[in-house]
């Protein structure tokens, strides 16, 4: 019996800084453990997440440059779908990995290209009923077509 | 003259806080999402249905079309430099990235004829069979639309931002050059889009059209564009960029939907 205790009391000292309870989950900032980025990815995820943000929001606008990186990825996605068009093995798979492919370039184009992701969520919205629509045009005659 | 600036671009605000001509310029976008898709799906539902040649796999050349989808991504990225520039305040780069995006664009056009041409001369019209029909429907309003854009963004330069002759005779100059340079090619003996032309016209013409071009770009680094007038003209050139980019998105569209997955297709087979 005491030496389970031992065990417990070694692990929560270990790897849960002397906190009795694991479940014991924090009601407000500040029962939050001391040590910040608490976790199997530690710090990395939160970090690359302000990154991401810091590059996409300089001071409203993107960089020349950070547009000339969106284009070389738009690049290599276009040359991806053309190299993926002569894998025969790949069969059935080809036609959603297209159609993934270019919902990435579509995607990128929108948010940085027309600044989508800088400006007013009600243009996004604006575009996004459009498109859900024209999806939706689409579903309807595939559908009817079926009968 | 910047007291009427201002007062003009306060009068295009609503409650909403946007600027009203960017409001309407996306609910344009959104409703012509709706014309674009009803004409891929159009292209979808008759797929596979064309009871006579030329089928899909016989004529349709991916790694072209790969190319014209690389030069109207790169146009793109022009615009978008365009843009970035001007309102940076730098007009020169922002001027010549907008003339390289309609160059661009004209430059995917010139696809597009070659590739027309090329399939009427292997017999498909939009009479020939569902195939033709739809797919010369789709990209012939897509292609429209990249005329559209491409005249839109020359008219702009031209117009908007310039401000003496000497500078928008330039541009037109630039534009001629452009032309003579774009309808040499087509004359040229590699695509035989206008046949039976000399090879020595076709080199005259070429040759004066690169000359041209090629001086009148140098003469355009020089401006006498007052900061101002540019400034005034970037939510012009935002709507026509997002215009710009609302056609290279159909095109990804296109290009997977109408050209990669279904290039394969052959005869459907008749009596399932």
């Amino acid at each position: 019996m005491s030496l389970i205790k031992k065990i417990k009391q070694i692990l929560t000292n270990t790897m849960f800084h002397g906190t009795e309870t694991y479940f014991d989950l924090p009601k407000n900032e500040f029962d939050v453990p001391s040590p910040q980025h608490e976790g199997p990815f530690g710090s990395s995820l939160s970090k690359s997440i302000s990154l991401f943000k810091k590059l996409t929001r300089s001071g409203g606008h993107g960089s020349p440059a950070f547009y000339l990186i969106i284009g070389v990825i738009l690049s290599i996605l276009t040359y991806i779908e053309f190299a993926i068009f002569y894998v025969e093995s790949l069969g059935a798979l080809m036609i959603p990995l297209l159609i993934i492919l270019s919902l990435g370039k579509f995607i990128l184009v929108v948010a940085f290209f027309m600044h989508l992701r800088f400006d007013n969520k009600l243009l996004t919205y604006i575009f996004a009923t459009g498109f859900v629509l024209a999806i939706l045009i689409f579903l309807i005659l595939m559908i009817l077509q079926a009968f | 003259m910047s007291e009427v600036v201002t007062a003009h671009d306060e009068a295009h605000h609503n409650s909403t806080g946007i600027d009203t001509r960017k409001l309407l310029m996306w609910i344009f976008l959104g409703s012509d999402c709706l014309f674009f898709g009803s004409f891929i799906a159009t292209y979808l539902v008759y797929r596979n249905r064309s009871l006579v040649g030329p089928y899909p796999s016989e004529i349709l050349d991916i790694p072209l079309t790969t190319i014209s989808t690389f030069v109207l991504l790169m146009s793109s990225l022009a615009m978008v430099l365009a843009l970035n520039y001007t309102q940076r305040d730098k007009p020169v780069a922002g001027r010549y990235w907008t003339l390289a995006t309609a160059c661009l664009g004209a430059i995917f056009l010139g696809f597009q004829v070659y590739e027309f041409n090329h399939f009427v001369n292997l017999g498909l019209t939009p009479k020939t069979n569902m195939f033709g029909t739809t797919f010369f429907v789709l990209t012939g309003f897509h292609g429209a639309h990249v005329t559209f854009g491409v005249l839109w963004l020359l008219t702009f330069a031209f117009s908007c931002l310039t401000t003496s002759l000497k500078e928008r005779a330039i541009i037109v100059l630039s534009i001629i050059g452009f032309l003579m340079i774009f309808f040499a090619t087509l004359m040229s003996d590699w695509l035989h889009v206008i046949p039976h032309v000399p090879f020595n016209t076709v080199m005259a013409v070429g040759g004066a059209g690169a000359l041209i071009l090629l001086i009148s770009v140098i003469l355009l680094r020089k401006t006498s564009t007052p900061k101002g007038i540019a400034e005034s003209q970037t939510m012009n050139l935002e709507l026509s960029g997002l215009y710009w980019h609302f056609v290279d998105i159909v095109w990804i569209v296109i290009f997977t939907i109408i050209y990669l997955v279904s290039a394969k297709d052959v005869a459907p087979i008749i009596g399932m």
